[in-house]
C-alpha cells in the first residue's frame, strides 16, 4: 500500500475509529492487528523474513536475558556463592556465551540484508574481476525484490537486542508485544528507526482520545502530502529531466538541477516521515524525530545531527562509539598520540571511525559504487574538519563568528557542500555523477538566467512558480520552527477563521497543485472535441 | 452542553464546506464542450431540465447524430417531440447506460440509434473521455454507479475515485483552465441535442460506393454486439420501438450495411441506411453542399433533409401524437423560434 493514496488514508481512519472504540488493554492488538494487515496486503510474500527477523532477535533476547539473570545472581540454583576467582571465570563464560548468540542472530538478521540488497553488487563486480583477470567462471544475478521496510526493522531489532545484550533494559518477553515495535506500520516503510526503551512502552500503553493529538496529528500528515505531493513530486519532473539528459545541458542548469534535487529529497522524506509521525500522533504515540531542519546546518557534521537523524544516531550508538572504544582504535590512538601528536591521538581513531560509519551508511541507502563514493564524501569532509580544526580556530580568531553574515555563510557553505554530494546519490552511476560535476565546473556559464532555458526543463513558467511558491512555504515554516515556534500550537491559537483559512488552504494547495492522478500519466487522457 | 455542540457542529461545518469548495471546483475543473461545433456537455446537461415524461423519441450514437439530426424539423412537420441523447463518440455502454438513465425521466415510444462505432471495439483506458463526456454531467445515481464500476472493472489505469470526485482527474488542468471553464452548461432554449453547423465542405462519393461485392464479410465488436443486445432488450422491456439507422458517412461500405442489416434482422427491427443510394436520392442529398467536413458530420442543411425523412418515418410508423397544440409543449414552441432564429440566419448555398 502506497503511503501516498487514498487507499492509505482510509487505512489509518479505520486503524485510527477502532483503536479507539476497543477496550483499552485491547489496543495494542489492534496495531499489531492493523502492522500486520498492513504488511501482509502490502508485501505477502516478504512477511516470512519479518517475522522470521523478529522471532530470531526475540528469541535471542530472552535468551541474553537469561545469561545476565545468571551473571547478575552470580550462581545457579541451590549453589554456594563461588569464589572470586570462580566468579571471573563464570563471568567470562557468560560473556562469551551472550556473545555467541548476539553474534549468530545479528549475522543472520544483516546476513538477509546483505543478501538482498548486496548480493547483486558483489557479484557484478566479481565478475567484472573475472573478466579483468580472464576468468571464464561468473556468479549469476539473483531476482531478488527487497522486502519492505527490511533496511529498516533488521536495524530497529538489532538495536534492541544489542541493547540487551548491553544490559540496558531487560528482554521483551512477550512476543506479540516485541513484534508490535519490529512491525508498527507507520514506520516499517521509511522510518523512523525507533529504540526499544522510547518506543515500546507507548505502543502497549493505553491511550485516550485526545482531540489536539489527533488534530495534530491529521495536520502533520497534511504537510507531509503537501511536501511530497506539491513539492517533492514536482521538483522530480525537473531534476528527472535533467539528469537523465544532462549532456544537453550547461553547468548552471545541471547545479540548479542538483539544488531542486536537495529540495526534492528533503521534501520527499520528510514528506514521508510527517505522515508515518502524524498517522501514530494521531493514536497517541510519538515516534522519533528524523529531521531538524538540516539545510540549516552550518557544517557537514552537523548536518547528519539534523538529517535522518535516527539512522545516525544508530550508527553513533551501535557503530561508532563501539568501534571508538574498540582495543585496535584505542590501540591506534595511544600509538598516535606517542609517535605523532595528542591531537592526532585524539582524531585519528574517530577519523577511522568515521570513515566506516560513513561508507557504512552510503551502502545502507543503496549496494552501488555512487552511494560508497556519497559516504566517502561525507567522511572526507568530516575528517577534514576534524584534522583542520584547530587551524580553523586559529582563524576564526580573527572572524566575527557571532554574526548572522557568519553563519549565512556556513549555511550557504554547508548547502553548496551538500549539493556537491547530492550528484552521487542521484545520477545514474558514479561516473557519471563525475561527468556531471565536471559539467557544473567547465560548461558554467550565466546565459540560462537571461535565456528563459531554466523554464525548458521539464516545468514551465507557471509550474516552476509553483514549486518555488511550495519551497518558500517550507522555507518560512522551518524558519519558525528553527527560531523555536510551535506552528501547529501556534496556529491552534488563531482565530477559527485564519486557521480554516490556512487548513483549506493547505487541502486544496495539494488537491489542486499535487502531482498525482491520471492527468500526469505518460498515456495522458487529454480531454479533447472529438 | 454548549462544549459537546461546539465539538460536533465544527466537525460537521469542515465538512460542509469542504463539500461546498469540492463541487464549485469540479464544476469549474471538469472539461466542457459548450461552444464550437461540438455541444455535448450542453446536450446532457440540458436533457435533465427537459420536462418529465414529455419526449417520445430519443436518439442515440456519435457525433454524426449529434450533427445529423434535428429535433426541431421534426417537431416544427410532424409534432413528435424528441431529443438527440447522441454523444461525442459515444461507446456502446455509454448509450446502453445513458438510456437507462433516461428511461428514468422519460416514456419514450421509440429509440432510434446509430450504430457506426458499433464495429470497433471498446478500449476502455484510451475511451475514457467519451465515457466522461456524459459521464461527468450524469448526477450521481446507481445507473452511474453501475456504469462507472463496469468501466473501471475492465480498465487498467481508471479507478472509481477518479468519476466518483472528478476533481482528482481534472485537478491538473489547473494551469488551462479557460473562460469557458467558468460559463454556465445549460441554455435557456435549449437545442435538444442537436449541434448546429454551417459552413460546407464538399466530398464526393466514390463512383464504387455502397455497391455489393465479395469482400470479407465483417462483424460488430464483441462490446458493439453485447450492448446492443442490451439496449433492444431494454427497449423490449419496456414496451418502447427500437430503430437502427446508420448516417450518411465516407467510413460506411456495404459489408457494414450486410452486417447491419443482418443484426435489424435477427431482432426484428427496422434499418434505415443513409448511405444506400436510394435514401440519398429520396432525402435530396448533396454531398457537396451538405457536409460541415466532407464526409463525415452533416451540416444543418444536411441534417435537416435527413430528419425530415426520419421525422416521416417515425409519423407513418409509430402511434405518434402532434402535439404542437398541446399546451404542455409551449416552451417547445418557443424554443423552435429561437431554433428558426439560429438557421435561417444563414442561406442555404
Amino acid at each position: 500500500m502506497n503511503f501516498i493514496s487514498i487507499d492509505f488514508i482510509l487505512f489509518v481512519s479505520l486503524v485510527v475509529l477502532i483503536y479507539f472504540l476497543v477496550p483499552k488493554k485491547l489496543q495494542w492488538v489492534v496495531l499489531l492487528a492493523a502492522s500486520y494487515a498492513f504488511y501482509f496486503i502490502t508485501s505477502l510474500t516478504m512477511s516470512v523474513f519479518l517475522i522470521a527477523s523478529t522471532a530470531a532477535t526475540f528469541g535471542a533476547g530472552i535468551l541474553i536475558g537469561k545469561i545476565n539473570i545468571k551473571q547478575a545472581t552470580g550462581s545457579a540454583e541451590g549453589v554456594d556463592q563461588p569464589s572470586k576467582e570462580k566468579r571471573k571465570q563464570q563471568n567470562v563464560l557468560y560473556k562469551r556465551q551472550k556473545r555467541i548468540v548476539l553474534l549468530c542472530v545479528l549475522v543472520f538478521d544483516f546476513g538477509m540484508l546483505c543478501v538482498f540488497k548486496y548480493f547483486n553488487f558483489f557479484a557484478a563486480n566479481i565478475n567484472s574481476l573475472l573478466d579483468v583477470i580472464s576468468v571464464q567462471a561468473s556468479i549469476p544475478r539473483l531476482n531478488l525484490l527487497l522486502p519492505l521496510g527490511i533496511s529498516f526493522y533488521i536495524f530497529q531489532s538489532a538495536g534492541y537486542l544489542i541493547d540487551v545484550y548491553r544490559g540496558k533494559y531487560a528482554p521483551d518477553r512477550n512476543f506479540a508485544k516485541y513484534a508490535l515495535f519490529v512491525s508498527f506500520f507507520p514506520q516499517i516503510v521509511q522510518g523512523p528507526i525507533g529504540r526499544y526503551d522510547a518506543l515500546a512502552h507507548q505502543l502497549v500503553a493505553s491511550h485516550k482520545f485526545d482531540y489536539t493529538k489527533l488534530k495534530h496529528g491529521a495536520q502533520l500528515i497534511l504537510w507531509g502530502l503537501f511536501k511530497k505531493l506539491v513539492i517533492a513530486d514536482r521538483a522530480a519532473i525537473l531534476v528527472n529531466q535533467v539528469f537523465g539528459n544532462y549532456g544537453q545541458y550547461e553547468g548552471l542548469v545541471v547545479f540548479v538541477a542538483s539544488v531542486v534535487y536537495c529540495v526534492q529529497i528533503y521534501a520527499d522524506f520528510s514528506g514521508g516521515i510527517d505522515i508515518a509521525t502524524g498517522a501514530a500522533q494521531m493514536m497517541g504515540i510519538e515516534l522519533a524525530r528524523n529531521f531538524r531542519r538540516p539545510y540549516f546546518s552550518r557544517s557537514i557534521s552537523e548536518f547528519w545531527q539534523r538529517w535522518h537523524i535516527t539512522l545516525g544516531a544508530w550508527m553513533r550508538d551501535y557503530l561508532f562509539y563501539p568501534m571508538c572504544l574498540s582495543r585496535p582504535l584505542t590501540g591506534l590512538g595511544a600509538y598516535a598520540n606517542k609517535k605523532l601528536s595528542v591531537l592526532a591521538g585524539k582524531i585519528l581513531p574517530a577519523c577511522i571511525a568515521t570513515f566506516v560509519v560513513f561508507i557504512v551508511i552510503g551502502i545502507w541507502h543503496e549496494a552501488s559504487w555512487r552511494y560508497i563514493a556519497y559516504g566517502l564524501y561525507n567522511g572526507i569532509l568530516i575528517s577534514l574538519a576534524l584534522v583542520f580544526s584547530p587551524l580553523f580556530d586559529r582563524v576564526k580568531k580573527h572572524i566575527r563568528t557571532q554574526t548572522f553574515g557568519w553563519r549565512l555563510f556556513q549555511t550557504i557553505r554547508t548547502f553548496l557542500l551538500i549539493c556537491i554530494g547530492r550528484f552521487f546519490t542521484r545520477a545514474a552511476s558514479f561516473t557519471m555523477a563525475v561527468k556531471m560535476l565536471r559539467v557544473t565546473i567547465t560548461g558554467f556559464n550565466y546565459y540560462p538566467l537571461l535565456n528563459g532555458k531554466l523554464f525548458e526543463l521539464g516545468l514551465n513558467k507557471i509550474n516552476s512558480l509553483v514549486l518555488i511558491a511550495g519551497t518558500l512555504v517550507l522555507f518560512i515554516v522551518s524558519l519558525l520552527q528553527e527560531r523555536g515556534v510551535r506552528v501547529r500550537e501556534k496556529l491552534g491559537e488563531q482565530c477559527l477563521l485564519f486557521r480554516w483559512a490556512i487548513y483549506f488552504s493547505c487541502i486544496f494547495a495539494i488537491l489542486i497543485f499535487g502531482i498525482y492522478g491520471l492527468g500526469y500519466n505518460a498515456s495522458d487522457f487529454i480531454y479533447m472535441g472529438f | 452542553m454548549r462544549k459537546i455542540i461546539k465539538k460536533v457542529i465544527k466537525p460537521i461545518l469542515f465538512v460542509v464546506i469542504f463539500i461546498l469548495i469540492s463541487c464549485i471546483l469540479t464544476s469549474i475543473f471538469t472539461p466542457k464542450l459548450i461552444d464550437g461545433p461540438y455541444r455535448t456537455t450542453k446536450t446532457v446537461a440540458n436533457f435533465y431540465l427537459e420536462q418529465k415524461n414529455s419526449l417520445d423519441v430519443l436518439y442515440l450514437g456519435t457525433s454524426l447524430v449529434e450533427h445529423g439530426i434535428s429535433p426541431f424539423t421534426i417537431w416544427e412537420e410532424y409534432g413528435i417531440p424528441s431529443y438527440s441523447i447522441a454523444t461525442g463518440h459515444q461507446p456502446p455502454i455509454i448509450s446502453y447506460y445513458f438510456l437507462v438513465e433516461a428511461l428514468k425521466y422519460q416514456k419514450p415510444k421509440v429509440i432510434v440509434l446509430d450504430c457506426n462505432i458499433y464495429f470497433k471495439e471498446t478500449d476502455y483506458d484510451e475511451d475514457s473521455k467519451h465515457f466522461r463526456k456524459v459521464l461527468d454531467y450524469m448526477p450521481l445515481s446507481f445507473t452511474k454507479i453501475q456504469a462507472i464500476l463496469e468501466i473501471t472493472n475492465n480498465s487498467e489505469h481508471q479507478s472509481a475515485v477518479d468519476y466518483l470526485y472528478p476533481f482528482a482527474r481534472y485537478h491538473s488542468r489547473w494551469e488551462s483552465l479557460t473562460e469557458a471553464d467558468f460559463q454556465k452548461v445549460t441554455d435557456e432554449h435549449s437545442l435538444k441535442g442537436v449541434d448546429i453547423c454551417y459552413e460546407s465542405f464538399a466530398f464526393e462519393f466514390p463512383k464504387n460506393y455502397m455497391q455489393q461485392n465479395d469482400e470479407e464479410k465483417i462483424q460488430l465488436s464483441e462490446s458493439g454486439k453485447d450492448y446492443l443486445d442490451r439496449i433492444i432488450k431494454l427497449c423490449d422491456y419496456n414496451g418502447i420501438s427500437f430503430v437502427l439507422i446508420s448516417m450518411p458517412h465516407a467510413s460506411w461500405n456495404f459489408q457494414k450495411h450486410q452486417a447491419l442489416s443482418q443484426t435489424a434482422e435477427f431482432y426484428k427491427v427496422p434499418f434505415i441506411d443513409y448511405n444506400l443510394q436510394e435514401n440519398r436520392r429520396v432525402i435530396q442529398f448533396n454531398s457537396k453542399y451538405d457536409y460541415y467536413d466532407a464526409g463525415d458530420h452533416l451540416n444543418i442543411y444536411g441534417a435537416e433533409k435527413v430528419s425530415r425523412h426520419l421525422g416521416a418515418y417515425l409519423h407513418e410508423h409509430y402511434n405518434l401524437k402532434d402535439k404542437r397544440s398541446d399546451p404542455y409543449y409551449n416552451a417547445w414552441n418557443n424554443d423552435l423560434k429561437y431554433y428558426k432564429e439560429l438557421t435561417l440566419n444563414e442561406a442555404i448555398p
